[in-house]
């Protein structure tokens, strides 16, 4: 499929699904609204830079159809996510998701009597403030498709100056075992000035083949203080599209964790725009690829006020056939004045066949700036494999410990400690099953011929 | 358009036309075939413009690349224009005007003192070579590019468009319909030339479109470095220089190419320059572009064979009105190629700097390691500087890394150097000097030298 | 137990004829030495003598290429095996500039080379982190080097203390021990050196003491650690062999007497075609 989306193509992909979707007026109006505007949408290409290196051109929309009722079942990932709650250890509160529709809310009383809310559309009786706003830049045909078909959005709000103690669990199930479904979670994240929280989401799916599409939206007020950590552990059957876009108010900061594991093809745009005097926000990420997979990962850095600071550090590795993207751009906008900002990028190139592809930008308008990036794609270094191997390590082993070791400072930076000894263990699972494990399978040296 | 500066760009200065051949304006199969036949050249070359000139009309301009161009009207350039009958080997032996236009370039003077060869163009034409004689009994070719196609057939044929086809891009295409005059170089096996063979490219006419097409070889076991420098009147309305070089360095021989681009800026500067490197073949590009309206230039190296190494040095200025977007491209094709880019580039009084590159790694180049540095200095609040670093990596066992740092001239070091005694253009020159010198020390003395003279006069009368 | 640690009597570490390339130019040109158990041998010698040669290609470095020769460690050819056998067979190298391995923690790396090595019980956390806090406080390391990643962030003496203490855990059969003094301040080589001396002492009956290959450019080291033999390596072969009086007398004369004089590297002039970062 290629070109102008035809009505053929969102017949074939939703007839009427959209219109019928339940829930109150203004979320009505929103999706219809949206499919007026994906009418006139083209689908990216691989030629566009923002898609350079992707696999959209790929993308088949008449292989899916959107999901238009709320799972009755418990989704078959339910084991996993029990493991994944008990990981987290304490929560404030719990949302559960399925096939896009909030199945499940629960907030400790001691943040609802703060005035914590946290609810799906249900009980929404207007639009709520800056829905759909922070992502209005980076709005493409599959933002709209996601709003034209998401059935529901998780709105999470907290008042000027609540400290809300233990992390917000969302976890969004695909929920659905049928061939070829389409998901579109929606999360809105809006804190006041002052307000301190951290939330956790968790996205799954089975192995059946399956389009995510999901929007995360985030508003940090003057001074409020987030912690964000994403875990997408997709099924090896999925197309992951998600975009998050976060707006960082004066003196606010934003700590933003993503672990990508899953999914066939995974591509996750992470902006971030800091219009307030003095905002900081951190980017990490760790990303992980092997058998077929892509791993695709996109991110922006807007410094729009002065004094702002941003650092990120993506860090990955391939093995197999499996590919990594990483783009990414700092853009000093004229008047950002003693901003500073850092960009790192690491891969590891683990197998013969994996490639990584790396394009680290920067767009500075601003003289008045501190600004430095730095990239790195090669294997695991043949130098720390051979002291490992003067202490008598054997290679395999050798490997793995350096590839773990490789995640380690960034994982140690995950905002909720329960989720990094979580992904220490997920990750050296996938080092100890599979291909990976295979002795000498990461690297030629450390081991004689 | 932009101001005449006449007192700030040095070199503006135009002669009185005189010309032998200066046809009308515009781009038609009739001026190709025109063109061809002044030079009397063989059938095969004619077929090779009018393939490129068809291919030139078909090809769209890559979006990047529109991106920054302007509404270049094709059919407003002067094509081809021959400004003397014949080439001459003796300075005197040109007319008044153009020998006193290299005369005050330093041209001679520079022969003289530390050149084994030159090559001066002016408009489409070579009108003065020169080879040192020692070099020509070791079986050193050094002639322009026309003389190359008559004389040489041989290597030519073999090599010419074969490193950067006709249909590579737009300008490529331009290039090899419309090409005249640069120059050719063969250094045989084992022979290393000992000093640098120049060219020095003149653009004088108005609206010129000049399209010289170098191609050099270095033979097995070969070296040789290459000097080319360039200027032209500042006029109000546009010229057009979009060279085409095509570098070939067989095994375990070395190719320098060091470039000082000080054109005018109303030049439009679009050039392709790429290299071979066969086994533990070095070609290195040195790459100083300090003049045009906007240069889009990213010198490429093609490692081919073992242990090939590639290296590319640019240094980039962009003050008010110009774009400089320049970089470099490295593609690794073989087992333990290396290649290394440093990239220095300075925007001030609104200038615009891109630093736009590539490296590309092969699956099967084994051990290929690259390394690349991208420093850009931002002078003022109304300049902006862009850093674009592409890296695609198919093989395991390569080491690719890229760092870049944007930075402006801090207060402190200006305080500093102005205490003692500098005006703040003295005191950002100094910097600014400094700041490139990783590069401009790798210029043999002489160049250094003009170099760091051409940054310093862009620093004059700027600030404060 | 394994089998080589079951028959653990006196060893011998016998090196023979041996001879190295790099880059496929030979270093070494025949290089013999014997060491037993409990003895402290120092190989000394100018730049470029080959000593880091010999150290790398005794723990068999991927970057170095044998031509000939022979490393027998009780009769068992080392030479075929990988790095890791090698030092599971008894022989441990403490490199001139310990690499370091972001995110990995000492004691993670002792584990995993315990275990490959068959000694599980050693392996075990609470046996091995209180094995590791006692040999730190003997070497003078800070406690929490033991749960960082190995070697960052580490001074020069530092990481040789955390050489030291590896050494110590692992208590290999022979150590080479390549420039041990570099980077460190005299309070930090008297640390490691009195437990170096230490590990020399046999054990128990069927423990002999540590055999010491100390590969050094200065004679300081000599001081705090009292060799029984000193080697001089020069041009990638020992020339002259003798007690710790050799030391000394190397102190007085330089190895001028056995070698060219260095050549200055400034004085080869710059290749005129070449760039800066070529």
């Amino acid at each position: 499929m290629s070109g102008v989306l035809q009505a053929s193509d969102v017949a074939a992909f939703g007839e009427g699904v959209s219109s019928s979707l339940p829930g109150p007026a203004w979320l009505v109006a929103r999706r219809l609204e949206a499919s007026r505007a994906l009418a006139v949408s083209t689908l990216p290409r691989e030629t566009e830079e923002q898609w350079r290196y992707s696999r959209i051109d790929e993308l088949d929309l008449g292989a899916f159809s959107p999901v238009s009722d709320p799972p009755a079942e418990p989704a078959p990932t339910s084991g996993a996510v029990e493991s994944f709650l008990a990981a987290v250890g304490a929560r404030s509160g719990l949302v559960r998701c399925s096939g896009g529709f909030v199945q499940h809310v629960d907030v400790a009383e001691s943040a609802t009597s703060l005035g914590v809310s946290v609810m799906g559309s249900a009980g929404l009786a207007d639009r709520p403030e800056h829905l759909g706003e922070l992502l209005a830049d980076r709005a493409d045909a599959l933002t709209r498709l996601a709003d034209a078909f998401s059935p529901d959005v998780v709105v999470c709000r907290v008042p000027a100056g609540v400290r809300v103690e233990e992390p917000i669990v969302v976890v969004h199930e695909v929920g659905s075992e049928r061939d070829g479904a389409a998901v579109f979670p929606h999360t809105l994240v809006v804190l006041g000035p002052g307000a301190v929280a951290s939330i956790v989401e968790l996205l799954v799916s089975g192995d059946e083949r399956c389009l995510v599409v999901p929007l995360l939206e985030i508003d940090l007020g003057d001074g409020a203080r987030l912690e964000h950590t994403s875990v997408q552990q997709l099924g090896r059957g999925a197309w992951h599209l998600g975009y998050q876009a976060s707006r960082i108010g004066r003196d606010a900061v934003m700590r933003s964790f993503l672990a990508a594991l899953g999914g066939e093809y995974a591509r996750q745009v992470t902006s971030s725009a800091l219009t307030g005097d003095g905002g900081t926000s951190e980017l990490l990420a760790v990303y992980l690829g092997d058998g077929v997979q892509t791993q695709d990962m996109r991110t922006f850095q807007e410094h729009v006020a002065p004094r702002t600071r941003s650092e990120l550090v993506f860090k990955g590795a391939v093995a197999d056939t499996a590919r990594s993207v990483y783009t990414g751009l700092i853009h000093m906008h004229r008047g950002a004045k003693r901003a500073d900002a850092s960009q790192t990028n690491r891969n590891l190139v683990l197998s013969e066949g994996a490639h990584a592809d790396s394009v680290p930008n920067l767009d500075i308008e601003e003289n008045d700036v501190r600004c430095s990036h730095a990239s790195a794609v090669g294997p695991i270094d043949s130098e720390q494999l051979f002291y490992l191997a003067t202490r008598g390590v054997p290679p395999e082993v050798a490997e793995r410990l350096v590839l773990l070791g490789f995640f380690d400072d960034l994982l140690a930076r995950a905002p909720v400690p329960g989720v990094a000894a979580y992904l220490r263990a997920a990750v050296a699972e996938r080092l100890a099953t599979g291909v990976l494990a295979a002795p000498g399978a990461l690297s030629s040296t450390g081991r004689r011929a | 358009m932009t101001q005449l500066d006449l007192g700030k760009y040095q070199l503006g200065w135009s002669d009185v036309e005189d010309y032998v051949f200066k046809p009308r304006k515009g781009l038609s199969e009739e001026i190709v075939r025109e063109m061809s036949g002044i030079k009397s050249e063989p059938a095969w070359m004619l077929k090779f413009r009018l393939d490129a000139l068809r291919r030139f009309t078909d090809k769209p301009m890559k979006a990047w690349f529109a991106a920054k161009m302007p509404d270049l009207d094709f059919q407003d350039i002067y094509y081809y224009i021959k400004p003397t009958d014949k080439q001459v080997d003796a300075w005197e032996q040109l007319p008044d005007s153009v020998k006193q236009t290299y005369e005050k370039l330093g041209i001679p003077q520079a022969e003289r003192k530390y050149l084994a060869g030159v090559t001066a163009q002016y408009e489409s034409e070579v009108v003065y070579h020169r080879n040192r004689e020692d070099l020509e009994r070791m079986g050193v070719l050094f002639t322009d590019m026309d003389t190359a196609v008559r004389e040489h057939p041989e290597i030519v044929r073999r090599y010419f468009g074969r490193i950067i086809p006709p249909g590579d891009n737009k300008f490529a295409a331009l290039n090899s319909a419309v090409w005249s005059g640069g120059s050719f170089i063969y250094v045989p096996p084992g022979v290393k030339v000992d000093m640098p063979l120049q060219a020095y490219f003149r653009i004088n006419a108005e609206n010129m479109g000049q399209f010289e097409r170098t191609l050099i070889i270095a033979d097995e076991g070969a070296q040789v470095h290459y000097v080319e420098g360039c200027s032209a009147p500042v006029y109000s309305s546009d010229s057009l220089h979009s060279a085409v070089v095509e570098l070939v360095a067989l095994p375990g021989s070395r190719i320098t190419y060091t470039t000082i681009q000080n054109w005018s800026s109303n030049v439009y500067n679009l050039v392709t320059k790429r290299a071979r490197a066969d086994a533990e073949a070095h070609v290195e590009w040195i790459d100083g572009n300090i003049g045009s309206r906007l240069t889009m230039k990213y010198p490429s190296v093609y490692l081919m064979g073992p242990k090939a190494s590639g290296e590319v040095l640019s240094v980039a200025y962009a003050g008010a009105g110009q774009v400089q977007d320049t970089g470099a491209k490295m593609v690794h094709c073989a087992p333990e190629t290396t290649s290394t880019i440093i990239s220095k580039s300075i925007s001030k009084d609104g200038g615009h700097t891109t630093y736009r590159g590539k490296v590309h790694v092969d699956e099967g180049a084994k051990h290929a390691k690259s390394f690349v540095r991208c420093d850009a200095l931002i002078l003022d609040e109304e300049s902006v500087s862009e850093t674009m670093p592409y890296m695609e990596v198919g093989e395991r066992d390569a080491s690719i890394g890229h760092e870049a740092t944007v930075s402006k001239v801090g207060d402190d070091q200006l305080f500093y150097l102005m205490s003692s005694g500098l005006t703040e253009a003295q005191a950002t020159g100094m910097i600014v000097n400094g700041f490139i010198e990783p590069i401009t020390r790798t210029l043999p003395m002489e160049y250094a030298v003009e170099w760091s003279r051409l940054i310093e006069l862009q620093m004059e009368g700027s600030v404060g | 137990m394994t089998a080589a640690r079951a028959h653990r009597g006196a060893s011998t570490l016998t090196i023979a004829g041996l001879r190295a390339a790099v880059g496929g130019k030979e270093i070494l040109h025949g290089v013999d030495l014997e060491l037993r158990s409990g003895e402290v041998h120092a190989v000394m010698g100018p730049n470029g003598a080959g000593k880091s040669t010999l150290s790398h290609v005794l723990m068999g470095h991927p970057g170095y290429e044998v031509l000939g020769g022979s490393v027998t460690l009780d009769g068992v050819e080392l030479l075929g095996l990988a790095t890791f056998e090698r030092a599971q067979a008894g022989l441990f190298l403490a490199p001139q500039d310990p690499v370091e391995v972001p995110g990995v923690p000492i004691s993670d790396v002792l584990r995993a080379a315990l275990v490959a090595a068959g000694r599980d019980g050693e392996a075990m956390p609470d046996t091995l982190a209180r094995r590791m806090s006692d040999e730190a406080g003997e070497i003078g390391l800070a406690p929490a080097f033991l749960v960082r990643a190995l070697n960052v962030d580490a001074s020069g003496g530092e990481k040789k203390r955390i050489e030291t203490l590896q050494l110590a855990i692992l208590a290999p059969r022979f150590a080479v021990l390549d420039e041990l003094d570099s980077g460190l301040d005299v309070d930090a080589l008297r640390a490691v050196a009195r437990r170096v001396e230490r590990a020399t002492v046999p054990g128990s009956p069927g423990e002999p003491g540590l055999g010491v290959l100390a590969i050094t450019h200065y004679r300081r080291l000599l001081d705090e650690l009292r060799p029984d033999m000193v080697h001089v390596l020069v041009k990638g072969k020992i020339v002259a062999s003798g007690g710790p009086d050799l030391a000394d007398e190397l102190e007085r004369t330089g190895y001028a007497g056995y070698a060219e004089p260095e050549v200055a590297v400034a004085a080869i002039g710059p290749d005129p075609f070449g760039g800066l970062f070529s």
